[in-house]
């Protein structure tokens, strides 16, 4: 019998004791042997429940335990025009800080070694190194400044990946478009005015952390950032491109040409209210807003109203046209002068003695005389009435900040007011107004709403959101905008105002319109105007309202001069990007 | 000639398994101190190595004086019974003496010798099954009389008491369950084990109900998730960890729980550690060897030629085994928290030392059959008759 063996307890049990205390002992240890391992088999139960039955449970909230949530900075939607090209994009950029506690250096130094990296003044930043709050040492930083103030390894300096907002086409767009600040939130324009479209959904970066709050440290391998979206999609606009740029060096041209304070020039389609170009200048860079006044950040097509003048008198006819006060060949008879009660008014061009016209010489000429007595053989109320259905007095609901509805006058119209709204003075309407407004003449009578955002794509192109024109509300009749056609083409025919709206190979509708425009503060008119041409191309299947307007053009006053030819320069350009051929038969698709 | 040879064999060969599960246990120990202790031995003291190398330096030491405790007659450690019992009272007396005890999360539990520091307490485990044995070895065949008494459960009272006080909960439960298992050895009648155990356990409950921390203890045992915050929190970070690992664990070192979540990660709790790290594998490894540990133990209590080397193994054996199931039902949240370190596993100098030198006599007592200074006389009968 080896004392080593593994079974002795079986000989001895199998020699049996007689001494009643070795069998005590015995028993009594095989007792303890009994409880012990029950024990055991107790914990083992315990532990299979623990890791197997409540491990998911308990892993999970462990997990979640040492999880934490990183905000990200949301990335911004590109901006595209409707062709995909690149309007606003966000790029990495990276940001300096300081946090107090780490950083023991001494200021001065630190800041001499940072300034040359970061270009900002050597004073500015040892006072913030110096401070006790955590502050920002520069912003938008590229990918090179990063690394060297990385390679710099000052304890305390920190660096934040962030996006930066990058405008490609720089001042193309610029107003409409805007600015975003450097928290990524649009400041001004499209940027602001749709920014919770634009703005990406919320990132998050889960990291593990551990019970004091530092990231547990990762494989080499793994890349956190992998698991986060680093590109959200675009945000495309009704806007082409080409168009707008289009119309914005041929308004720069006319307002250098006619010394003009200001400009604007919107491309719509009158079929579904998209807005193919929004030009106002000046503008700015979006890059560089920093530099821009707040005056080119403003929207001027939106936000500023003024006189519209003689391109109201289209709309006049088609109200008078639609209750039947008058029809085509109503004569009206004009003196060079009209009375209305102690005021009178006149004709810019003013025949000799007293014309008999019809609504289409009326138009032809513009003559104020004959605009009034349409106006004015309908009811204020009813005129008022139709001039709210085509846009005027409101909004447009184009979704833009800081649109403005302009200045209908309320009821009753005293009859000098009755007939000077007529032609367009005494009302005030938005660039944007007017050319929404125009869309009704041009589409057969139908309303629409300006269409700014098409449609929203996610990062792999696939689209995720449309946003389909509004329903168009009918404003006049079929019959009405059908005899207004003839009318408005004979504007830009030999011997009207607009001749030089003309492009060649289309019939062209339009109305010029140059008015006085008003002193600020309301009392009276000053030698400034704004000359406006507003019309749509081809006359027969319209493809494109367009509207250009100059304020205070110092060279020249008449639209006839100076926004007709813009208007020629920017539907010919357009009707070709458009890819519309030049033909006189005119069997274009009526829509784009 | 077959005594001699036996005689031979037994001053020669050890229980091996028993040895090598020592020695598995203590080794494992040092990896998972390792992994347990490197996260906030970097931060604290900046050595990530600091609790292994200590820990090692202790095993070896442990390792030698297994050795060394294997090489003791075991009839002649009845020669120091009493003055070790003497010194284990002395000892724990002297952690209640300003400047000479240390005072650790509240409880006074170590002494500084000099550069080093130990637990009296770690060393009384021993103190007290070796006086045990003694004297419960010497009690006549019969009723136990009121001397019996005296000679036996006044000292393992007066122990117990100065233990408690530190206040040391854990460890006194430890002691009592030592005496139990060697009261129950030596024939103390059941009724009197089961009584005197009632009435432990009644004043140990008084004890928790009267003291704020066991209060606490024992509520955040009830619900730990109610307390997950406060008092609760170290029992559901050890849920935590343990049910993290799953059945296969998040491989060795790579446990988070560890990461300043579970506190005392590398001593109290480091099954908790192992539980995440290595699983339910792991776990029943662990529970399995320290099985083994008892069966070996047991066995070698069984066989022992004297009621002095049984009662001493039972002791030993009862005492690591019972410390070890204590400190992983707490961690399992299966019993209310009572601070007791694994054997083997968790840091600790004295502790891995005096358990590794109890191994060596519990050793000594397998390899030493015959020279029993009190041979029973069945046991002299039985062995010829056995070749």
């Amino acid at each position: 019998m080896r004392v080593s063996t593994d079974r002795p307890g079986v000989s001895g049990r199998a020699r049996k004791p007689r001494d009643p205390a070795e069998r005590r002992i015995r028993s009594r240890i095989r007792l303890l042997r009994g409880w012990i391992l029950l024990a055991a088999l107790g914990l083992i139960a315990r532990l299979a429940y623990l890791q197997i039955w409540d491990s998911p449970h308990l892993s999970a909230v462990a997990r979640q335990q040492r999880t934490r949530i990183l905000n990200l900075a949301s990335l911004r939607k590109d901006i595209l025009d409707r062709n995909g090209a690149q309007l606003a994009v966000s790029e990495e950029a990276w940001s300096v800080y300081v946090q107090p506690q780490d950083f023991k250096g001494d200021p001065a130094q630190a800041a001499a070694r940072l300034a040359p990296l970061l270009g900002v003044d050597e004073t500015k930043l040892e006072q913030a190194l110096a401070g006790h709050h955590w502050a920002w040492l520069a912003r938008e930083e590229d990918r090179a400044t990063a690394k060297q103030v990385r390679a710099l390894k000052i304890p305390g300096i920190g660096l934040l990946e962030e996006t930066k907002r990058v405008y490609p086409k720089d001042e193309t767009a610029g107003t409409l478009i805007g600015f975003v600040g450097v928290d990524n939130r649009g400041l001004a324009g499209i940027e602001h005015d749709f920014n919770a479209l634009i703005m990406g959904p919320p990132r998050q970066l889960a990291i593990q952390v551990d019970a004091k709050g530092n990231e547990i440290l990762r494989d080499a391998h793994e890349n956190p950032l992998d698991a986060v979206e680093t590109s959200s999609g675009a945000v495309q606009l009704t806007i082409d491109q080409a168009i707008q740029h289009v119309a914005e060096s041929r308004l720069a041209e006319a307002i250098q040409t006619f010394d003009a304070a200001h400009g604007v020039v919107i491309v719509m389609n009158p079929w579904n209210g998209d807005v193919l170009a929004f030009a106002t200048l000046p503008t700015y860079d979006p890059n560089h807003p920093d530099l821009a006044s707040p005056s080119v950040i403003t929207n001027w097509g939106i936000s500023k109203v003024f006189e519209p003048g003689s391109v109201m008198k289209p709309f006049t006819i088609a109200a008078a046209l639609q209750v039947g006060t008058i029809t085509p060949q109503t004569v009206f008879t004009c003196p060079p002068r009209l009375q209305i009660g102690d005021r009178s008014i006149g004709d810019h061009d003013p025949g000799p003695g007293i014309r008999h016209l019809i609504p289409a010489q009326i138009l032809k000429v513009s003559s104020n005389v004959g605009a009034s007595q349409i106006g004015r053989s309908m009811p204020d109320s009813v005129q008022r009435a139709f001039f709210i259905k085509f846009g005027f007095g409101r909004t447009t609901q184009s979704g833009l900040g800081g649109e403005s509805r302009g200045i209908l006058p309320p009821l009753p119209w005293r009859p000098i007011r009755h007939a000077t709204i007529s032609y367009g003075q005494g009302i005030s309407v938005t660039a944007l107004q007017l050319a929404t407004a125009e869309c009704a003449l041009a589409n057969g009578g139908y309303a629409v709403r300006p269409r700014l955002i098409e449609r929203i794509l996610d990062a792999s192109g696939k689209v995720v959101q449309t946003f389909p024109p509004a329903p168009m509300r009918r404003v006049v009749s079929t019959r009405v905008t059908q005899e207004l056609l003839p009318m408005l083409e004979g504007v830009t025919d030999p011997g009207g105002t607009g001749t030089a709206a003309r492009v060649p190979g289309y019939h062209v509708a339009g109305k010029t319109g140059t008015a006085q425009k008003a002193w600020p503060d309301g009392r009276g008119y000053s030698p400034d105007v704004v000359s406006t041409f507003l019309g749509f191309v081809p006359a027969e299947k319209p493809r494109i309202v367009i509207l250009a307007t100059l304020d205070a053009p110092q060279k020249a006053h008449f639209a006839s001069e100076t926004t007709a030819p813009i208007f020629r320069d920017v539907a010919a350009a357009t009707l070709r990007i458009l890819g519309s051929e030049p033909s006189p038969t005119l069997e274009a698709s009526p829509s784009v | 000639m077959a005594a001699v040879s036996r005689r031979n064999a037994g001053a020669l060969a050890w229980d091996g398994p028993l040895a090598s599960v020592a020695i598995i246990l203590a080794v494992f120990g040092f990896f998972m101190v390792l992994s347990a202790s490197a996260p906030s031995a970097e931060f604290r003291l900046s050595d990530g190595l600091f609790f292994f190398k200590k820990q090692v330096a202790w095993g070896t030491l442990g390792f030698v004086a297994m050795f060394l405790g294997a090489g003791i007659a075991t009839e002649r450690l009845r020669v120091a019974s009493k003055v070790m019992i003497g010194l284990s009272a002395a000892f724990l007396a002297a952690t209640y003496v300003p400047h000479l005890g240390v005072s650790q999360l509240g409880a006074a539990r170590w002494l500084r010798l000099g550069p080093m520091s130990f637990q009296p307490s770690e060393f009384a485990k021993l103190g007290m099954v070796m006086y045990l044995a003694d004297v419960l070895a010497r009690k006549p065949e019969g009723p136990w009389t009121r001397k019996d008494l005296r000679q036996t459960v006044l000292p393992v009272l007066g122990l117990l008491g100065l233990v408690l006080f530190q206040p040391d909960l854990g460890t006194t439960l430890i002691l009592a369950g030592i005496a139990f298992a060697m009261f129950l050895c030596a024939g103390m009648p059941l009724t009197w084990l089961l009584g005197g155990s009632g009435v432990g356990l009644a004043a140990a409950a008084y004890h928790v109900l009267h003291t704020p921390y066991q209060r606490d203890r024992f509520l955040a045992f009830v619900n730990p998730w109610a307390h997950s915050k406060d008092i609760g929190f170290q029992l559901v970070q050890s849920l935590l960890a343990i049910g993290s690992g799953g059945i296969f664990g998040t491989g060795w070192g790579q446990g988070k729980e560890k990461l300043f979540y579970l506190p005392i990660q590398h001593t109290d709790f480091i099954f908790a550690v192992v539980g995440e790290e290595l699983g339910l594998i792991g776990t029943i490894l662990v529970v399995a060897l320290f099985v083994v540990l008892a069966q070996r133990g047991f066995s070698i209590a069984q066989r022992a030629r004297s009621v002095h080397a049984k009662l001493l193994a039972t002791g030993i054996t009862a005492g690591i085994v019972f410390q070890a199931f204590l400190n992983i039902a707490v961690v399992t949240a299966s019993v209310p928290t009572t601070g007791v370190p694994l054997p083997f596993l968790s840091f600790g100098g004295t502790s891995l030392l005096v358990t590794l030198f109890s191994m060596g006599l519990l050793l000594g007592v397998s390899r030493s059959p015959r020279t029993s200074g009190q041979p029973l006389v069945h046991f002299t009968r039985r062995i010829p008759s056995s070749s």
